[in-house]
């Protein structure tokens, strides 16, 4: 608990120093409480979600760093490697590749790497899986854009807040 | 015209003064609850309709409108308030306001109503569609058959013709469900030649009676198009492809087939599945 504490700390100061603009990453502890954070991830560039925030939820173990945080999507995603409903994020490095040395800032990176590079083959939306391993890249494009639009735009930001 | 709605505002009138004199002291209350709730959302269906018109047409109505409520809105307010009973006296400038309301409303659609009277129209698309998509909000559409005269994707390659009845249809399902178009393109030729039809027809707009120009969806598989529908979970999908519905016939509540000339209908049998010759057809 201790560990973990005095590492969120270090984490939050790394963060505090870096500049949003040159990620895409922003990321923000609970007022109350370190061991909750959420983050914000600007749309990759070239993918369908630019132009979109999206909004994760990240909760800390209290083993942490020796086991990984639990990350979820709270802005609804088009996406072969997150539940549509649920929000829930299939990588690797959240589950059995974890590795104390990542950071809550890398996890994000890792999570924006995945939003441009999805992986079809073991899917948690298998429609966006299909589209994209029946090779139907337009389809996946038209549809992931819509729903940025729908929820990640800035409007759509708006009318849910 | 204004001497005949006075007529027919005085004939409701008195209907309703008679009702109320014979009926039973204890049904009056809820009648009266009920009533002022039918006038409240029938003056809200009004304001909704009144939109899309011309302004000065519109301000007409209303004019119109007014100079009857002037008449009997009192009339129609004390029959309101009795019917009520106790009100408190705090609401009663609010019961007087939703009873003028009320008069405003009943004033705009007994004048609509009796111009459908006259043009014997029994029921208007708009209607029409509304009672077919009862309880339907979310609709989801393949272009290809049900919209336009293109069959396939190799077809766009030619240009799309939009059907000339499909457009009017368009706008009521767009007016009344949140409704997807789902185009299946060769290329970026196929997807420009569908936006620019649909564009021209001026169905793509943020308008009521548009579709959301995000909501216009283009795919490159069948495959990909079934995919789409079951991620979007419409409540309705229709199709031209045969194939398609009988993909989506075990994961969709309800199926429209638009069926190709010359062609059979798909997965007759299932309870969930309707065949029309076109969406004009399905919806007279």
């Amino acid at each position: 608990m201790a560990t973990a504490r005095q590492r969120l700390l270090k984490e939050f100061k790394e963060v505090s120093r870096s500049k949003p603009n040159d990620t895409g990453i922003t990321l923000i502890p609970n007022e109350a409480n370190l061991f909750i954070w959420k983050a914000l991830l600007k749309g990759p560039t070239e993918t369908p979600f630019e132009g979109g925030t999206f909004e994760l939820s990240i909760n800390v173990p209290e083993q942490y760093p020796l086991v990984p945080p639990t990350v979820r999507f709270r802005t609804k995603i088009f996406h072969p490697n997150v539940h549509f409903k649920t929000g829930e994020i299939c990588l690797d490095i959240l589950k059995t590749a974890w590795s104390p040395a990542w950071t809550l800032h890398s996890v994000c990176q890792a999570v924006m790497a995945l939003m441009s590079d999805p992986a079809a083959d073991s899917p948690l939306n298998c429609d966006a899986g299909n589209l994209l391993r029946g090779g139907d890249q337009r389809g996946y494009n038209s549809m992931a854009k819509m729903y940025t639009i729908d929820y990640a735009s800035s409007s759509a930001a708006k009318a849910a807040a | 015209m204004l001497q005949e709605l006075k007529r027919l505002l005085s004939l409701y009138y008195n209907k309703l003064y008679n009702y109320i004199l014979t009926a039973p002291p204890g049904s009056l209350q809820l009648t009266g609850v009920l009533g002022l709730a039918a006038l409240v959302i029938a003056y809200y269906q009004l304001r909704r309709d009144d939109a899309p018109s011309s302004s000065s047409s519109a301000e007409q109505q209303r004019q119109r409108a007014q100079q009857a409520a002037g008449r009997y809105g009192s009339g129609v307010g004390a029959a309101a308030a009795a019917a009520g009973g106790r009100l408190a006296a705090g609401s009663s400038a609010a019961a007087a306001a939703a009873a003028k309301a009320g008069a405003d409303a009943a004033g705009g659609a007994s004048s609509s109503g009796r111009q459908q009277e006259l043009s014997g129209d029994p029921m208007s698309l708009e209607r029409r569609v509304r009672s077919k998509l009862a309880g339907i909000r979310r609709v989801t559409i393949s272009s290809l058959g049900p919209l336009t005269e293109e069959w396939s994707s190799t077809d766009l390659q030619e240009g799309a013709n939009l059907r000339s009845e499909a457009a009017e249809l368009l706008r009521e399902l767009c007016a009344c469900a949140d409704t997807y178009i789902i185009t299946q393109v060769q290329d970026d030729v196929g997807q420009a030649v569908v936006t620019g039809a649909l564009e021209a027809a001026g169905l793509v707009g943020s308008q009521p009676g548009q579709l959301r120009p995000h909501r216009l969806l283009f795919c490159s598989t069948l495959d990909g198009k079934v995919s789409m529908v079951r991620q979007i979970e419409p409540d309705l999908h229709i199709d031209g492809s045969a194939k398609t519905i009988e993909d989506l016939k075990r994961f969709m509540p309800q199926l429209l087939h638009i069926v190709q000339p010359g062609s059979a209908a798909a997965a007759q049998g299932s309870p969930n599945v309707a065949s029309s010759s076109s969406l004009q057809a399905f919806f007279s």
